[in-house]
């Protein structure tokens, strides 16, 4: 079998995906095995304009003429990923799309805030460019998911992504509920697969793989303020990862 | 001997010596709640407590389970490890029971036989205890248990205070009483006393509704637009189906790894939107308002019309771990006054 060609680029985000994919250890060196890594800014100088078997996207789509970039990989590319939950859904970069006097460039960037590359559109998922086959969510990907949803592309097998929630995963590990330690949760509406790895380690879950499909975001807003929070903050609690998915 | 006493300073000769003849899974006390466990000891045993945070269904139906191994290279199946031991399912409630008797002919029918459940089933003998304290979420008088029920029971044990009233309830528990140490034959003050007992406990559980009402209620309720205002605070989280002792649904994947893997079975539940997605895309139950419909019409109808019996045993759990308040009772009994 022919090696497949894999590269990895980045849009609008932290490059934390691919960091945590650089730092896999050994999982890396065996992944190595299987694929080859034509492109891929965080270990490598090389890059490479030739067709690709798979295309792994991280980062929002939040300029206009990142379109056109976009559009080329897709071009070249046997398949497109969008991982990591900017690609996937816009991630905490959306965040900003709820503010409609966006300054924080001038706070953060000063006299530099007129920059061309600096002029920003909403942050929006990879898919609202162009067609995307998978998207992983994750803040970060979670490195094992990651591996076995690119085994299940390399055996053709159709990969999947939980659609429950974060609630399984704690209930299977025993975990105390947050709510009963008078905490507050988004488990229970966010998208599983990352084990409930905050629940399991004493902290709340933030929801950063989004959430399952069509949620009750009215009554996880009701069940936030009754723990305390002021309707204003609850709100702002449910949308941190998922600005994209909660109306105004 | 019909009825035995068992006094609370021979408990742990007792335990030890059902832990000399096989495997002894039991209440055991975890960080603030009650799990049931293969007991390491006997001190370990929690015999006073309230009810388990999970249901003993797992002992039987475990959360995920390895079906079998395969290599596709000349075409192998490899049977996992058998881990099943033979012993005692100790200390379990009425309710629980109850619900184990509920699941056995889902598992096994004429069409088919669960191997994995079955064996597992068959190895323990079950020894119930009475509930003498039933929580502010226990309904199981309304549901057709009661504190004292022996259905799915060889074995009940009542808490008379310094002693255990024995009963055997099946030729298997008859079988273990005649074997069990420090076993002395009941007084008639003893029968007496727990009589009194189990009256007292079961006037603290008025019934709200009963099976029959409930069953023929919901049979008209399908259409109801109650279930829209109903579905409004449901998360659709589905704690409440991992943590009820009747739900049985499961999901079974395989792990495919470099032409080698495993089968699974999972936990699955009807709350989650991917339970009924077809391949084409379409979903018959789009929305949590027909997946919590679906959830609570099994439960109080469709397993009657399948099975004969309604599948809920009250025992509260739903109610006490949902984390936005939904209780069954109030849905069921909203359509029974209806």
């Amino acid at each position: 079998m022919k090696i497949p060609k894999v590269a990895f680029f980045d849009f609008t985000s932290c490059e934390g995906c691919q960091v945590e994919i650089a730092n896999f250890d050994q999982d890396l060196l065996k992944l190595l095995q299987v694929v080859e890594v034509v492109e891929f800014r965080e270990i490598m100088k090389e890059t490479c304009s030739e067709p690709l078997d798979i295309a792994f996207i991280e980062g929002s789509f939040s300029r206009e003429k990142d379109r056109e970039r976009l559009q080329k990989i897709r071009q070249r590319a046997n398949l497109v990923v969008a991982y990591g939950s900017c690609a996937a859904t816009g991630g905490i970069n959306a965040l900003k799309n709820h503010k409609p006097d966006y300054k924080y460039k001038v706070e953060v960037y000063g006299a530099d805030a007129t920059m061309p590359h600096l002029e920003t559109q909403k942050a929006l998922p990879i898919s609202a460019a162009i067609p995307v086959d998978l998207a992983i969510p994750g803040c970060p990907v979670n490195r094992q998911e990651f591996v076995r949803l690119v085994s299940d592309l390399l055996h053709g097998k159709a990969p999947t992504i939980p659609n429950y929630p974060v609630c399984m995963e704690c209930k299977k590990k025993e975990n105390i509920c947050r709510y009963e330690l008078q905490d507050t949760c988004l488990g229970v509406v966010a998208r599983a697969g990352c084990g409930a790895l905050c629940p399991s380690n004493g902290i709340p879950c933030e929801a950063c793989r989004g959430f399952v499909d069509n949620p009750n975001l009215d009554s996880l807003v009701e069940l936030l303020i009754k723990t305390g929070m002021q309707p204003a903050y609850a709100m702002a609690k449910a949308r941190m990862f998922t600005a994209n998915l909660v109306e105004e | 001997m019909d009825t035995g006493i068992i006094t609370k300073t021979n408990l742990k000769a007792v335990i030890e010596d059902l832990m000399q003849r096989g495997e002894v899974v039991a209440p055991v006390r975890k960080d603030d709640y009650v799990l049931f466990a293969s007991l390491p000891s006997a001190e370990a045993a929690c015999l006073d407590y309230a009810n388990s945070k999970l249901s003993p269904k797992g002992c039987f139906f475990p959360q995920a389970e390895v079906l079998f191994y395969y290599q596709k290279e000349g075409h192998k199946i490899f049977e996992p490890p058998n881990e099943v031991k033979p012993g005692y399912l100790l200390g379990i409630r009425p309710c629980d029971a109850r619900a184990i008797a509920l699941l056995d002919p889902i598992f096994d029918e004429p069409r088919y036989q669960d191997v994995y459940y079955l064996e597992r089933r068959k190895s323990k003998v079950m020894i119930g205890l009475a509930c003498t304290r039933p929580q502010s979420t226990c309904f199981c008088s309304s549901t057709g248990g009661s504190p004292s029920d022996t259905t799915g029971l060889d074995m009940l044990w009542q808490d008379l205070g310094d002693r255990y009233l024995v009963r055997p309830i099946t030729d298997r528990g008859r079988e273990l009483l005649a074997k069990l140490p420090h076993v002395e034959e009941a007084a008639a003050e003893d029968l007496a006393k727990a009589s009194e007992q189990e009256q007292a406990v079961l006037a603290k559980l008025p019934p709200i509704f009963s099976a029959e009402e409930a069953f023929s209620r919901l049979s008209a309720a399908f259409d109801d637009p109650l279930w829209q205002r109903i579905y409004e605070r449901c998360l659709g989280c589905a704690t409440c189906a991992f943590v009820c002792p009747t739900c049985h649904c499961f999901d079974i994947q395989d792990e495919n790894r470099c032409g080698q893997g495993r089968r699974v079975r999972l936990w699955d539940s009807c709350q989650f939107s991917l339970f009924t997605l077809h391949t084409s895309g379409h979903n018959p139950r789009p929305c949590g308002k027909e997946r919590l419909r679906q959830r609570v019409m099994h439960k109080f109808n469709y397993f009657k019309v399948n099975n004969g019996q309604i599948a809920c045993v009250g025992c509260g759990r739903c109610i006490r771990e949902c984390p936005v308040n939904m209780d069954i009772r109030q849905i069921v009994s909203a359509y029974c006054l209806r």
